[in-house]
């Protein structure tokens, strides 16, 4: 009889061998480096709560394609999008409270869905799905928009990085600089909601904006600079992701909590650890 | 260097009225800035300094007259690349942003880059040649927040520098910043409009330290722009100004009469 440990380890090569866990680690990666990649600019401009308004109304693109009979990843995708757009706009409107355009398209998103969804009563079971997020669902057209998208945005990023650097930390002197602020705003929001629309699938609606948040606030709290800070959120959210996919499939629990939880943990970690850090100097160094 | 003899008008202002709502806070506004000027804006707070400023950098339009920043009327300017800006400290910054000192002076190192590319090295050279110039070389990799308030005046001054700007705005740079550090800051401002014949123009509230580090002031209040002429006595301008006798020179005033006849009762006792 082979041992515990070899048992495990054959295990978790098998699980490997099914294919919708494949699609699933491929779909969690993908959405475990885009979603904090938009959210350290998200949070530093104080937008976070942003990926739950966007959310809210890709739940009622969801609910708008299943009742239209469309592939709903696509309604949800233009729903949110407009949505984004929208956002841009209001913030303007409401210049001095940033956080209001946000609240405004999160209850209109979430009332266009409800309404929706009272239209048709069968479709409970899939807007479940998305909700929290199942990950072993993950369809093979899934997953080429989620790569194709994911590409797409990891090089929107990579080439507009010192743009959007320069425009979180200083809006007014980018501006001045000659960085065109307003094309690549509204070019960055509209990242943002392909990135949620992607990421729904793997973490849930409910669920996508705290992998856009948690990852965040762990790294803030131990980088030196802004590149480091961008690269320790991808690496907190990849460990959560991969081990949550894992932890999930093994424990059978929901994958989209047991990700969100692992990324809370990893936070309460590294502030601890940070404040145990500074504890032990002061004793040492006096 | 400063070229001596040529007087020539990096700024403009001609007759410009400007307002958020109903009433006007600035009317018929003229301002000449001419090439290495090391000119001061002093006014009470909200006499509208803020706004002429960013009516000079493009960021608000006047509703009338004209503004010309290096000879080119601010609608079509796009020579920003030239234009220096320090903002306003204590209102814009985010101290906790995780941003190293050399990254926040390279972004601004956008007009050189260009869309699209990335920062190379040759371009971190440029960067270090900025943090020498204010002081803070060896600061290079520490974190803004981490920096004292002086340190970080001094760190926005190297961003505007890496663009060799002729004009560099300031808006209330020494707010909050001790009297120490505010010495130095002004001196270096001192260094750069000598040695490199940067235009400065510098607004503040703070009158005292002002006057003392400047080769020109203007005063604002009451909508309007009053021009400081050294044979003009300082205290009539502030009346205008202030529409008060400043109690920072009227207390010292007193104090010393106070001493006087101390010291002469004194004298008659002994």
């Amino acid at each position: 009889m082979p041992k515990r440990s070899e048992r495990r380890e054959k295990e978790m090569l098998e699980i490997l061998q099914y294919g919708f866990m494949q699609r699933a680690l491929l779909a969690g990666i993908v959405a475990g480096a885009l979603c904090p990649l938009i959210g350290i600019f998200l949070v530093l401009r104080r937008m976070s709560l942003i990926g739950d308004s966007l959310s809210h109304i890709a739940l009622s693109g969801i609910a708008a394609g299943i009742l239209m009979n469309i592939y709903p990843v696509g309604t949800a995708l233009l729903f949110s999008v407009g949505a984004a757009l929208a956002i841009e706009r209001l913030r303007k409107a409401y210049a001095q409270y940033a956080e209001l355009a946000i609240a405004i398209l999160l209850s209109a998103g979430i009332g266009t869905a409800v309404v929706l969804i009272s239209f048709a009563r069968g479709m409970n079971i899939d807007l479940f799905s998305y909700l929290f997020g199942s990950i072993a669902t993950v369809l093979e057209e899934d997953l080429i928009l989620i790569f194709l998208l994911g590409i797409w945005i990891l090089l929107s990023v990579k080439f507009l990085y010192k743009e959007l650097f320069y425009i979180a930390f200083d809006e007014e002197a980018a501006r001045l600089a000659g960085i065109p602020v307003k094309w690549i705003n509204r070019y960055f929001i509209i990242l943002v909601a392909m990135t949620i629309t992607l990421s729904m699938r793997v973490i849930g609606i409910l669920l996508v904006s705290s992998l856009i948040v948690l990852p965040v606030a762990t790294s803030l709290q131990i980088s030196k600079n802004f590149k480091q800070a961008t690269l320790l959120s991808v690496f907190f959210a990849e460990i959560a992701v991969i081990s949550g996919i894992f932890i999930s499939y093994y424990l059978e629990i929901a994958s989209g909590g047991t990700i969100v939880l692992l990324s809370v943990i990893l936070m309460l970690f590294v502030l601890i650890g940070k404040g145990f850090l500074k504890r032990l100097r002061r004793t040492v160094y006096g | 260097m400063k070229i001596m003899g040529t007087v020539e008008e990096v700024v403009k202002v001609r007759n410009v009225f400007f307002r958020y709502d109903k009433e006007y806070v600035l009317e018929n506004i003229n301002l000449d800035i001419f090439q290495g000027d090391y000119l001061g804006i002093v006014g009470p707070n909200g006499s509208a300094k803020t706004t002429l400023l960013r009516l000079m950098l493009g960021l608000l339009k006047p509703e009338k007259g004209s503004i010309r920043l290096l000879g080119q009327d601010i609608s079509s300017f796009c020579q920003w690349n030239k234009i220096g800006y320090v903002p306003q400290q204590m209102r814009d910054f985010n101290f906790s942003f995780p941003a190293s000192v050399e990254e926040v002076v390279a972004a601004n190192l956008y007009s050189q880059i260009g869309l699209f590319r990335r920062i190379q090295k040759k371009h971190m050279k440029i960067v270090y040649d900025a943090l020498k110039a204010v002081g803070l070389e060896k600061c290079s990799k520490k974190l803004i927040g981490n920096l004292s308030g002086g340190q970080q005046q001094r760190v926005f001054i190297a961003r505007a520098l890496v663009n060799h700007p002729d004009i560099i705005f300031l808006d209330e740079p020494t707010v909050g910043i001790d009297a120490k550090s505010q010495e130095e800051f002004y001196q270096l401002l001192k260094k750069l409009n000598e040695e490199r014949g940067i235009t400065i123009v510098i607004i503040s509230h703070d009158i005292g330290s002002i006057t003392k580090n400047v080769s020109r002031i203007v005063c604002m209040g009451d909508k309007k722009l009053i021009p400081y002429q050294r044979n003009t006595p300082f205290r009539e301008l502030l009346v205008q100004v202030y529409g008060n006798e400043m109690n920072l020179t009227h207390g010292f005033e007193e104090k010393k009469a106070n001493a006087q006849t101390l010291r002469k009762k004194g004298k008659g006792d002994a």
